[in-house]
């Protein structure tokens, strides 16, 4: 096809020229940029960060959630596409895109088996993680390993990866999309391509964006993953005219050790210790019922509670009797001998943390203690009541361990349809430009999370994104 | 010692943060076998750096590794402490260092030193001169009764040695060794199970199933030769049938099949180390190279001495390789060949943690 016709404000001579443009270098960037070289495009795909940082928050990642009607590979016994639709209902409170919803649930059995025809391998459910083993298919070698074996897969396909090599500024002419500026370890390029695969993330890493939308708490916030998903596509997007979905408060996020870094601190700086433990404030003050439901079901809420405290910061606080009861953390444990020390080592008021801790010892109802069941150990007469694993705090030495926000990614997307394109503000698509992962996440997650679901919208919206990409690259050269 | 205690804290920093991600879980038995530990003692970090295999599939899957700030490297902490615990085990650790340090040339410098002997001592002392045709009989340069007590006497020793350091290494581990174990051992150790070869990446695939297939090469190899020696033994002491034998004879086709493996696969290893140059996370890099090359060396003069039987050199080469026989069993508890019992006995005690062993 030739290039005719004049580009928009091109005084650039143009570097780069390419069938499918994939922006992005995680799970649904690779998955795009190696449905559409099977489909026979050309493919470019462009990674912000150097090759040791390669592949996003996906390199953090251990699972997806696949549908299944009966066991396959690691994946025991079913779970049917209702049970995962009623899940799916229940964490969104019913944000979402209900047929695309159903869309990704439907085509997630294929994706497991999509990864494995491009050499990818599973694992049993790792010891430890509760009962996922119907639910989650985990990847051998984890999320890297994964990234490894699909770039390997896409070099091996002929995908031009470049590395270091961030997109600045899109360029349309109405709502299509011409070309790409891009900066390519440090220096200018355009890239002109005919359909663009936007799938580069979120907004988490960028805290001024976090703070726009949380105010100074987000300065507080822990970035759990990588930090080049700053959103440069995401805001392009919105600004040129792109549906929005979600909003930009919405985000996977779950209380972390307080101690993990910054960014990157993935899968080590998860505490588990909530259920067993009593949780308080920078006060000295309980704010939430530790002992709700079992772990699984409510990690992910505890990330806003712990945003909403002051600082947003909390502390869980057992005693002897729980230490064992979880999985080792990363870091050691805040190490007493009486609830007045371990309130002085945290810098809390110890009076304040003894008061709660009397109080709630008080309220302790007796019962059997069974933390695989939602046993009848409850407190009566606190506000808020813990009613489950609810045990006196009495058996010195006591442990703490310091909680703040940790963010996954953010929710704040852009309007997709079936066929991953991106959609305006009057529900039309654009031409050549389609979604995948984070960035158009919010239409299925409008809130709250289910373990596994974000590998899987990358993945079935990736292969989406790319099969179409590549068939209008193919209808245009048909055409010409 | 500063450098000891280093490598331990490393190693036990690293096993904290693999404890708290487990993604690695099933790649081998490792870190099943570290699952149940809360803390990482001497020991239990000698125990784990004995299982595992070198392979490198947990560097590659770590997210954890350098640039990012953690830094985490199993592979090579458990390098460090596997060779500390070679170190630590040996008969004499100062023989030990003196090895390790001059890695790569040790072995085939000492094979060349009782080379050197053995043939000035037949000089000296034979009838027979070296530099003339025997007809393939070598008995007429050495006596056999001088050549099996000279071979006896080193191989006891090697093995000796082995056995103390096996028995150091077992007694601070403290497992009971059933046979439940030790079947499973053997499997594992005889199939190569934890070489990580089926993991992805396609260059890295290549050249692990070099490494599998050129590893069995070796042993393979060497099994026949020492199956051949033994027929050989059995024929001069009970058939009453001396050597040389001929080539088309049992123990003359074990011996030459077997050479050629082993020269086959010490060749492949030792290209392979070369093609994949030293990356700083191989604690025993010169002695797997000295133990490849003195195993080369093992296959080369022998196979040598079956063609130059009928020739007038033929004692030289025999003093030759007799040389690099005996060097290659005096220094057996002291080069990389102490990885058979340690790796074996690390093997069987995993077999025997009821809930370790729940690989794919």
């Amino acid at each position: 096809m030739s290039m005719s016709g004049a580009e928009s404000g091109a005084s650039e001579t143009v570097d780069f020229s390419t069938d499918v443009l994939v922006a992005g270098g995680g799970n649904a960037a690779l998955t795009a940029a190696i449905c559409a070289a099977e489909a026979g495009a050309r493919v470019m795909l462009v990674e912000a960060a150097p090759q040791q940082w390669r592949g996003g928050n996906s390199c953090h990642t251990r699972n997806l959630r696949s549908y299944h009607d009966q066991p396959y590979d690691v994946l025991v016994e079913s779970y049917s596409e209702q049970e995962y639709w009623e899940d799916l209902l229940r964490v969104t409170a019913g944000k979402l895109d209900e047929p695309l919803a159903r869309m990704t649930i439907r085509e997630s059995g294929n994706a497991m088996r999509w990864m494995q025809r491009q050499g990818v391998r599973f694992q049993p459910a790792l010891s430890g993680t509760l009962s996922l083993s119907r639910t989650n298919a985990f990847f051998l070698g984890g999320g890297k390993t994964l990234m490894n074996q699909l770039y390997a897969r896409a070099q091996a396909l002929g995908v031009d990866i470049h590395y270091e090599t961030a997109i600045e500024q899109l360029h349309f002419e109405g709502s299509e999309l011409k070309s790409v500026g891009v900066r390519r370890r440090g220096f200018p390029a355009r890239v002109r391509a005919r359909a663009l695969v936007a799938a580069s993330g979120g907004f988490e890493s960028n805290l001024d964006w976090l703070a726009e939308a949380w105010g100074d708490a987000a300065r507080n916030f822990l970035i759990r993953g990588t930090t080049y998903n700053k959103g440069v596509v995401l805001r392009q997007l919105l600004d040129h005219g792109a549906a929005p979905v979600s909003t930009a408060d919405q985000c996977h996020a779950v209380a972390i050790d307080a101690r993990a870094p910054k960014y990157d601190g993935g899968i080590a700086s998860r505490l588990d210790c909530v259920p067993f433990s009593i949780v308080v404030n920078r006060n000295g003050e309980r704010f939430y019922d530790e002992g709700e439901d079992f772990w699984p079901k409510r990690y992910a809420i505890w990330g806003r509670l712990v945003a909403a405290q002051p600082d947003q910061i909390g502390y869980s606080i057992i005693d002897s009797k729980s230490i064992d009861l979880f999985m080792p953390s990363l870091f050691a444990p805040v190490v007493a001998d009486t609830i007045e020390d371990i309130a002085r080592q945290l810098n809390l008021d110890p009076h304040a943390v003894g008061a709660t801790v009397d109080r709630y010892n008080a309220a302790v109802v007796d019962g059997s203690f069974d933390h695989q069941q939602l046993d009848d150990c409850h407190t009566e007469g606190l506000s808020p009541d813990k009613t489950h694993w609810a045990r006196r705090l009495d058996e010195p030495p006591y442990y703490a361990y310091p909680l703040r926000p940790g963010i996954t990614f953010t929710y704040l997307g852009v309007k997709v349809n079936d066929r991953a394109q991106v959609l305006d503000h009057n529900a039309q698509p654009w031409t050549n430009v389609f979604a995948a992962g984070e960035l158009m996440a919010g239409n299925v997650l409008g809130q709250g999370y289910l373990g596994g679901i974000g590998m899987t919208i990358g993945t079935v919206f990736g292969q989406i994104a790319g099969e179409q990409a590549a068939r209008y690259v193919a209808a245009l050269s048909d055409a010409a | 010692m500063n450098s000891i205690n280093k490598t331990i804290a490393t190693a036990q920093r690293s096993m904290q943060i693999c404890n708290a991600c487990r993604y690695c879980e099933n790649l081998c038995a490792v870190f099943p076998a570290m699952t149940d530990m809360r803390d990482f003692d001497t020991p239990s970090l000698d125990y784990l750096a004995n299982l595992c295999h070198q392979c490198g599939a947990c560097f590659e899957a770590c997210q954890y590794a350098p640039p990012h700030p953690f830094a985490v490297n199993v592979k090579q902490a458990l390098s460090e402490q596997r060779a500390d615990s070679y170190a630590r085990v040996s008969p004499s650790r100062r023989i030990w260092t003196l090895v390790q340090r001059h890695g790569a040339i040790a072995g085939v410098a000492l094979a060349a030193l009782f080379s050197i002997i053995l043939i000035i001592a037949t000089a000296w002392t034979s009838s027979a001169s070296l530099l003339v045709n025997h007809d393939g009989n070598f008995y007429a340069l050495m006596p056999h009764g001088v050549m099996a007590f000279l071979g006896l006497v080193s191989f006891a020793f090697g093995v000796l040695g082995s056995i103390l350091a096996a028995h150091r290494f077992q007694r601070d581990a403290g497992a009971k060794l059933d046979r439940v174990a030790w079947r499973g051992a053997l499997r594992d150790a005889t199939t190569l199970r934890y070489l990580g070869d089926d993991l992805c990446g396609a260059e890295r695939l290549l050249l692990k199933r070099w490494q599998k297939h050129l590893h069995h090469f070796m042993t393979g190899g060497f099994l026949l030769c020492f199956v051949s020696t033994s027929l050989g033994t059995l024929a001069h002491y009970v058939l009453d049938s001396p050597a040389p034998y001929p080539w088309y004879s049992l123990t003359g086709l074990t011996g030459s099949v077997g050479g050629l493996a082993m020269l086959l696969g010490t060749t492949g290893l030792i290209g392979l180390k070369m093609y994949r140059p030293a990356q700083g996370d191989d604690a025993t890099r010169a002695m797997d190279v000295g133990l490849v090359t003195l195993l080369w060396g093992v296959a080369a003069t022998g196979l040598l001495l079956r063609f130059a039987g009928d020739s007038s050199v033929m004692g030289l080469v025999l003093m030759v390789h007799l040389g690099f026989v005996f060097a290659f069993f005096v220094t057996l508890p002291f080069s990389k060949m102490i990885h058979i019992p340690l790796r074996l006995l690390a093997l069987a005690r995993f077999h025997t943690r009821a809930g370790s062993h729940r690989l794919t």
